[in-house]
């Protein structure tokens, strides 16, 4: 299958091809994982951004100055009809500025947890900056780091 | 004391080394014979190999090895390997003409791209060295070099592609 004959809108979703998908997200998650547990959270810089996507995030969700909430929130908070409407205009900000920023990405929905079977939610790219860059910031991910 | 007659082949062992073999060679080891290189992969097809190891076998089937280990480019290794593979595929090709003088030729003329062939490779590794950091941080680069296992122009391309991402720039690298 040559590129010049490949039409989107009528291509078969090859199952490979959407597994291929959460194979990235996983590996994204480890290389994620292996960097904190190499340099301090509070060290780390994840994109030219972060500072954009920082701001803006306690902007349009000052409920995660709160600490504890930044630590540990649940998956209703981001996929509830509201979460979701709030979120949705937040992702718009940075359409044009991050890459990947709607590609499907693990996020651990307690940051003194490793990434778990239960403590592990599908978000997208910029939903996992967002949260972990604040994370990063206030330290909560410190503890990974073995140094 | 004896001297050691030139081009002999001694092997000077450490005197910790020479007593860890002595105690390993109590628990009831058997030499292995024959084998010419213990390759380990990692993960990201990073090899150490042992060229030319010493290797003992165990009675619960364990193996202990004994030897200098290298690290090992495999991907580098593969691409010599092709090359070499269609170097004789090519000259195996033109039967033809096969006077002492036409091999001559053929011999000169594959040495002269060979050495061309060197010299392109040296400027492409130059090259990428020299790959500007622009705005890049340094401690950004370095960690990607080490997360990554790569040279620094590769680790300040990979970065570059990927706006700076860190995590996205090592995913590209580790593949």
């Amino acid at each position: 299958m040559s590129l010049n004959t490949f039409d989107a809108n009528n291509a078969d979703n090859l199952e490979e091809i959407e597994k291929q998908f959460a194979v990235i997200a996983v590996e994204q998650a480890e290389t994620y994982w292996n960097l904190l547990t190499k340099v301090k959270g509070s060290k780390l810089r994840l994109t030219k951004h972060d500072d954009e996507i920082y701001n803006t995030f306690m902007q349009h969700f000052p409920e995660y100055k709160d600490i504890e909430r930044l630590r540990k929130f649940s998956e209703e908070e981001l996929k509830s009809k509201t979460g979701k409407e709030r979120w949705r205009k937040y992702i718009a900000l940075f359409e044009k500025t991050i890459e990947d920023y709607n590609f499907g990405t693990l996020l651990r929905t307690d940051a003194s947890d490793e990434y778990g079977q239960h403590t592990t939610i599908f978000a997208v790219r910029i939903q996992f900056y967002a949260f972990e860059i604040a994370r990063n910031r206030h330290g909560l991910n410190d503890w990974i780091c073995s140094n | 004391m004896s001297a050691i007659p030139t081009n002999a082949n001694v092997t000077v062992l450490s005197k910790n080394e020479k007593k860890a073999r002595e105690i390993i060679s109590k628990l009831g080891l058997k030499k292995v014979n024959g084998i010419v290189r213990v390759a380990f992969r990692k993960k990201n097809n990073e090899i150490i190999a042992i060229e030319r190891p010493e290797v003992y076998k165990t009675v619960g089937g364990n193996y202990v090895v004994f030897g200098e280990p290298k690290k090992d480019d495999f991907t580098q290794r593969l691409a010599a390997a092709q090359q070499q593979l269609q170097q004789t595929t090519l000259s195996d090709n033109d039967t033809v003409d096969r006077s002492p003088e036409a091999i001559q030729a053929d011999m000169k003329a594959a040495a002269e791209a060979n050495e061309s062939k060197k010299d392109e490779k040296k400027e492409n590794d130059e090259a990428e060295e020299a790959e500007e950091a622009g705005d890049l941080s340094n401690e950004d680069i370095e960690l990607v070099m080490q997360q990554a296992n790569v040279s620094r122009g590769k680790a300040i391309k990979a970065l570059k592609q990927h706006d700076a991402d860190i995590v996205n720039a090592i995913m590209s690298l580790s593949k």
